[in-house]
């Protein structure tokens, strides 16, 4: 195999937390709060059916094909070129997801801490930290998150206690004003990040004890639920009908603490976590990228990839997107079909064809016998 | 050969280590303290129909508060400066021209507005700018003033350092209104509690001042109607209004009881309000329970408070002065002001949202028909340190 390194699906669902959460925790809050308005907090939870598709055909398809990423096992179910050609459809989409996670990224940054920084300079420190993970293998982007994911959730965990004092629980009555529509439709955006779980099926192969992967993916699925869900249950109890004119609610909300005069301006503290969640989301799609193509092109070791699909990484986030409300356009109305088109619904179709395919096997083994 | 030794991919990896540390740790962007300039509080003044004049009150560099307060009348630690724009953006890139230093937004704590300016413009197109600079925060603290905000800033107070932090510390003292720019903005919005802001001014009692300083009073409320300034509550409804919102605080309740000449007066310690809508048969009421514990702090009557049955007299008589001050403020508010600044919007649109909707466009017109009801408890603990009673002079 092309990897020689094995993680547990601890580590996995380590690596999966902020891959899913690190842009979705800024951003979802002000996307969701559009739509579902005061049922805001409910969103994430509806969103979780995507999430547990995803999580259930990866991992389905992955016991057809034990060894093989969907880049490689796509030849085996729909036929050579067919195959390719959804592998090919697959790279595209990582390294266009990729670009724009790298531009979220660095429209944050930027736009936030470090204006007078170029963004190319942003972007490029940001891939060059990763290439080195990425060179080093899954074992070293499984091991940085586990350094760096107890910290992420110990702040955000933190930063919602320290708005408690701040916060007015009958903002959130009467529920279900609109009825439960509002919450539903605000969960469309939620569900393209879920839907990234799909990526697991690159990591699948890569897994020392296979029969936990179900377990720990799950519980990752539904503490990220109950993440996202707090996140937005605490902005709006903030900010009100506010909360959808934030670009960042979660910043805008740390902003606002302030403990006993002193205890303030720590919204560099979330930067921190931002930095951090982005280094291992960016981390993760690099390295599937980088793996899917060598698994396409068949190369016996990815590492020779690994900076040239830095420096192509680097332009695609430049060129991702024009704006900050370009990004926020798509993330609207694009984005909740994209992603689960190859999170969920290209996997399904070839879940059903493998299925199928098995069958007719089946059947005809046991009708030769017979 | 190749021309790529080990030696040399050691020697790359290792350059690329210290780009990495280089490019990653966003030193690009260093401001040095030294560099800046930081605006503690922001004045907005009326400068005819199209134009705004901004005032900020800038910390001079090298008074830490241990300096400011050795030093005397001469050396006050923060200096005013003004400028004009057609928004606060302009005005600000107008003030930049005259600094050295950049302009910091980050510890600005007040923004004052003067009532003309209010009453004219409104406040949501201002105070738009400082939602959404990544400097400033939603935090900030909201004020009217009567007179010149400029003036206000320029006013030197005895105990604090500025204006910004005389006013931060004030509106932390629940004796008037606390309102952050979130709050603003938020009672701008369609469906919400109409924007109540408290109202200052230059203390005219300059009898005791040292030169040349003067202290900032509270006046009571400046209640918008939409985004502009519609009308004002002096004090004494202000302290009736912070009941409705809950933010009552260690208030002193003074009465004269009927069986005598003298006054008892009562601490709040512990005080809460609640509203309650209620909707019968078409007819729209609100409950405002009021509950509070009190101590007395001082009583010039006859009456012994350690017997029972008098103590309880007395409760009842608080509660009377209490449902009073919130008649008076219920009254003013429906009558006078009809602008529901007292979050009777808020209450039915949470128990009664079908109905709410209903009479949410005209809601003005219509909350000033709702019936109200007063439950006011008082429970008095302690009668402090000393119990007695005033002696007859008979």
């Amino acid at each position: 195999m092309i990897e020689k390194g094995r993680i547990s699906s601890l580590q996995l669902a380590i690596i999966m937390y902020p891959t899913i959460i690190a842009t979705a925790i800024l951003i979802v809050p002000a996307v969701t709060a559009t739509s579902a308005g005061r049922d805001m907090w409910l969103s994430p939870l509806w969103g979780t059916v995507t999430g547990f598709l995803s999580i259930f055909l990866a991992i389905k398809l992955n016991q057809y094909y034990p060894d093989k990423s969907i880049v490689e096992y796509s030849s085996d179910i729909i036929g050579k070129f067919f195959g390719k050609l959804v592998g090919l459809g697959y790279l595209f989409f990582l390294f266009h997801i990729s670009g724009v996670i790298i531009r979220e990224y660095a429209d944050f940054v930027v736009g936030l801490f470090i204006a007078q920084t170029p963004m190319p300079v942003v972007i490029a420190g940001m891939i060059a930290v990763a290439a080195f993970a990425v060179r080093a293998g899954v074992e070293v982007i499984a091991r940085s998150s586990e350094l760096f994911i107890p910290i992420v959730i110990f702040i955000i965990f933190f930063i919602l206690v320290l708005l408690i004092p701040e916060m007015d629980f009958l903002k959130i009555q009467p529920l279900f004003d609109g009825g439960i529509w509002p919450s539903i439709k605000g969960s469309a955006t939620i569900q393209a990040w879920y839907s990234e779980f799909f990526l697991i099926t690159f990591f699948l192969p890569f897994l020392s004890d296979k029969k936990r992967a179900v377990k720990w993916n799950v519980i990752c699925l539904i503490l990220i639920a109950v993440s996202l869900s707090f996140t937005n249950l605490a902005t709006y109890l903030l900010f009100g009908a506010l909360t959808e004119e934030l670009s960042y609610p979660l910043i805008s909300a740390t902003r606002y603490i302030s403990v006993a005069d002193f205890f303030e301006n720590i919204e560099s503290v979330v930067m921190a976590l931002w930095v951090a969640g982005a280094y291992v989301k960016i981390t993760a799609f690099y390295y599937t990228f980088v793996i899917g193509t060598a698994q396409w092109l068949k190369l016996p070791n990815y590492r020779p990839l690994v900076f040239p699909i830095g420096i192509i990484l680097v332009i695609s986030g430049l060129w991702a997107a024009q704006s900050f409300t370009e990004v926020k356009d798509s993330i609207g109305k694009v984005l909740p079909f994209y992603l689960p088109l190859f999170g969920t619904a290209i996997p399904f179709a070839l879940l059903i064809i493998a299925a199928l395919k098995k069958k007719i096997i089946a059947a005809h083994q046991s009708s030769e016998q017979a | 050969m190749s021309i790529i030794t080990d030696q040399w991919k050691k020697y790359c990896v290792i350059g690329g280590w210290f780009l990495v540390i280089l490019l990653s740790s966003g030193c690009w962007d260093r401001v040095e303290v030294n560099d800046i300039a930081f605006v503690l509080g922001t004045g907005i003044d009326y400068y005819g129909e199209k134009e705004i004049e901004l005032s900020i009150e800038v910390k001079l560099p090298g008074t830490t508060e241990a300096g400011g307060m050795g030093g005397g009348n001469g050396d006050q630690p923060t200096f005013v400066q003004s400028a004009t724009g057609k928004t606060v953006a302009e005005a600000i890139a107008n003030l930049q021209m005259r600094f050295p230093r950049k302009l910091f937004w980050g510890h600005n704590r007040v923004i004052i507005f003067n009532e003309k300016f209010v009453r004219e413009l409104g406040v949501k197109q201002e105070l738009e700018y400082f939602s959404r600079s990544p400097e400033a925060r939603t935090r900030d603290k909201v004020f009217v003033t009567q007179g010149k905000a400029k003036d206000l800033l320029t006013a030197v107070q005895h105990l604090e350092d500025s204006t910004a932090e005389t006013l931060r510390e004030l509106s932390g003292t629940n004796i008037g209104l606390d309102v952050s720019i979130r709050d603003v903005l938020l009672g701008l919005k369609n469906e919400e509690t109409e924007v109540a802001v408290p109202m200052i001014a230059v203390s005219a009692d300059t009898e005791g001042t040292a030169e040349g300083k003067n202290e900032i009073e509270l006046l009571g409320t400046a209640v918008f109607k939409g985004n502009k300034m519609s009308d004002w509550m002096n004090m004494r409804l202000t302290r009736g209004l912070l009941w409705f919102k809950n933010e009552i605080n260690l208030a002193t309740v003074t009465i004269a009881p009927e069986v005598d000449d003298g006054y008892i007066s009562a601490l709040m310690i512990d005080a809460k309000s609640e509203l309650i809508p209620e909707i019968h048969d078409g007819q729209w009421k609100i409950t405002i329970k009021a509950i509070s514990e009190d101590d007395i702090i001082q009583n010039s009557t006859e009456l012994d408070l350690t017997e029972m049955d008098v103590l309880q007299s007395v409760e009842r008589q608080l509660e009377v002065e209490i449902k009073n001050r919130l008649v008076e403020v219920v009254d003013k508010v429906q009558q006078e002001i009809k602008s529901d600044v007292l979050g009777f919007n808020e209450a039915f649109r949470r128990e009664y949202p079908e109905q709410w909707h209903e009479h949410k466009d005209d809601w003005n017109q219509f909350f000033t028909t709702i019936e109200v009801d007063y439950d006011v408890k008082v429970y008095v603990r302690r009668l402090g340190l000393s119990t007695g009673k005033q002696e007859s002079e008979e």
